[in-house]
């Protein structure tokens, strides 16, 4: 199913044309990834795809269920706290104050700012502020995920969570994003374009390799997991844990683990 | 919606914006109040006159409150732009009642006037009130929601409407071929010539409350053709 289609679409902004003869054409269930120089187009052409913008040349169809959108940088003057914040976003979509606060603390722990969920959002960190934007976009359900340069001010363990996050999703769950790191680009995306002065000069599709590992393991003690970076981790028995790791930081993981006098149970490739 | 709204409302409160508009009002209200045996409807006339400023001042504070990346999370989540202008709108409307309520019972409440209030004279009241308070919001609307905002100009050209809505009246008696011109500023005149003390239900008083109502009917269709038309 398509949801975006565009015909020789362009973008002028205040006389200044920043897209040109633009024709793509996104289906349902794409991780779409817009690379380009700075000043090359990519947040302009992820906006026109989310309907931010509107084209003013050629043609555009859009057939766009709910739309989550992730600018590059959060807004500095929002003056609300975190949790005030996402709650009154959440129900602009209709969704229950019940339902809503157990997403906004599932997400608050997978980012790991369940502390700052009272705070004034003005007091906030430039990180903290950046996972409170993803929030706010995961927390009502979107068809479709747009984020501009998300890894954006995230630290290293962070990407890798947001990485796992937006990997574990269904796969019917559309993502374009803009993007200059090659973590998430070859860790998400099976499409990438390129943009290069608001014009569109390559449109590949990309095998998505296997690029994470689920280990199912036994701890001795609940320490160990939380001691190790770059991974994703949840508790299913006492001492029973599920991890999910970047491959590339398999190996290193399974190493520290066995040291720790764990038990592995269960190792599996994700797509 | 109602969310967006609450969203707005706190917002707008939280950044303080609207106490220099407010204070404005209240105060004027006070002074318009100091003396007490005051005409009913000329009282009336001179409050709304103060509604259609601090209104025009609060929807420009709240229509330019948000930086462009809050405005395009809120469009995604509302789903359209025209929703979003107008939840700013009932947003206004809300803030409108309380001054509004406060203009027409203060008075009241302190027996300011020298007569009584009569059933005819709350319905003018709540008409000049509204449509007052209407007109500064559709006035801050289009110097700050639309291309009108980029300009460097945008409060003094908004403050140039208002008086010429104001003074329109005089102008006209100055210089006739003026009216040709000055029918585009917002109408006040043909709702406060009717707030004085010779007040009685006519065909002129009900063609001009048509005319004013046509009036806001159309400038809203504007204010929001021109909002899309910057938002695109």
């Amino acid at each position: 199913m398509i949801i975006f289609e565009a015909d020789k679409a362009g973008k002028k902004i205040d006389g200044v044309n920043i897209l040109h003869d633009l024709s793509i054409c996104i289906s349902r269930g794409e991780k779409v990834a817009i690379t380009g120089h700075n000043g090359s187009g990519k947040s302009s052409l992820l906006k026109l795809i989310g309907g931010i913008y509107e084209n003013t040349s050629g043609q555009v169809r859009r057939g766009m269920g709910k739309t989550g959108y992730v600018p590059e940088h959060f807004p500095e003057n929002i003056r609300f706290k975190m949790q005030e914040y996402l709650l009154l976003i959440g129900k602009m979509n209709g969704n229950s104050e019940s339902e809503l606060i157990k997403k906004i603390h599932k997400y608050a722990e997978i980012f790991a700012i369940t502390n700052f969920l009272n705070t004034p959002l003005k007091k906030c960190s430039k990180g903290t502020k950046q996972k409170a934007g993803i929030i706010q976009a995961l927390l009502i359900d979107p068809d479709i995920l747009l984020l501009d340069e998300p890894l954006t001010g995230l630290d290293e363990s962070t990407q890798v969570e947001l990485l796992n996050e937006l990997a574990s999703i269904n796969t019917g769950f559309t993502i374009i994003f803009t993007a200059h790191e090659s973590l998430l680009i070859d860790g998400l995306a099976n499409r990438v374009i390129t943009v290069a002065n608001g014009r569109i000069i390559a449109d590949d599709k990309k095998e998505k390799k296997e690029k994470y590992k689920y280990i199912k393991v036994i701890v001795p003690n609940q320490t160990v997991a939380s001691e190790i970076p770059n991974i994703r981790f949840h508790y299913i028995e006492e001492r029973t844990v599920e991890i999910t790791v970047l491959s590339e930081h398999s190996d290193e993981v399974l190493t520290r683990l066995l040291e720790s006098g764990c038990s592995i149970v269960e190792l599996i490739e994700k797509r | 919606m109602s969310a967006f709204v609450r969203y707005e409302l706190l917002n707008f409160i939280r950044s303080l914006k609207f106490i220099p508009p407010v204070v404005l009002y209240l105060a004027w209200i006070f002074i318009l109040y100091a003396y007490k045996n005051v005409p009913i409807l000329s009282s009336y006339g001179v409050s709304s006159i103060a509604i259609y400023l601090v209104m025009t001042w609060i929807a420009m504070g709240m229509l330019s409150i948000e930086e462009e990346s809050e405005k395009h999370i809120l469009f995604s989540h509302l789903g359209s732009k025209w929703r979003y202008l107008r939840g700013k709108w009932y947003a206004l409307l809300l803030m409108m009642v309380p001054l509004m309520l406060f203009a027409v019972f203060f008075p009241i409440f302190t027996g300011s006037f020298k007569a009584g209030m009569t059933i005819e004279y709350y319905l003018l009241t709540f008409f000049c009130h509204t449509v007052f308070a209407i007109l500064g919001a559709l006035v801050g609307t289009l110097f700050s929601a639309t291309r009108l905002a980029d300009n460097k100009y945008a409060w003094l050209s908004a403050v140039f409407v208002l008086v010429c809505s104001l003074a329109s009246k005089s102008l006209i008696e100055t210089a006739v071929f003026l009216k040709w011109i000055l029918w585009i500023f917002p109408p006040v005149f043909n709702v406060i010539d009717h707030m004085d003390n010779d007040f009685n239900v006519n065909n002129g008083l009900w063609f001009d409350l048509i005319f004013v109502i046509a009036y806001i009917v159309l400038a809203a269709t504007i204010a929001v053709w021109l909002f899309l038309k910057k938002e695109r």
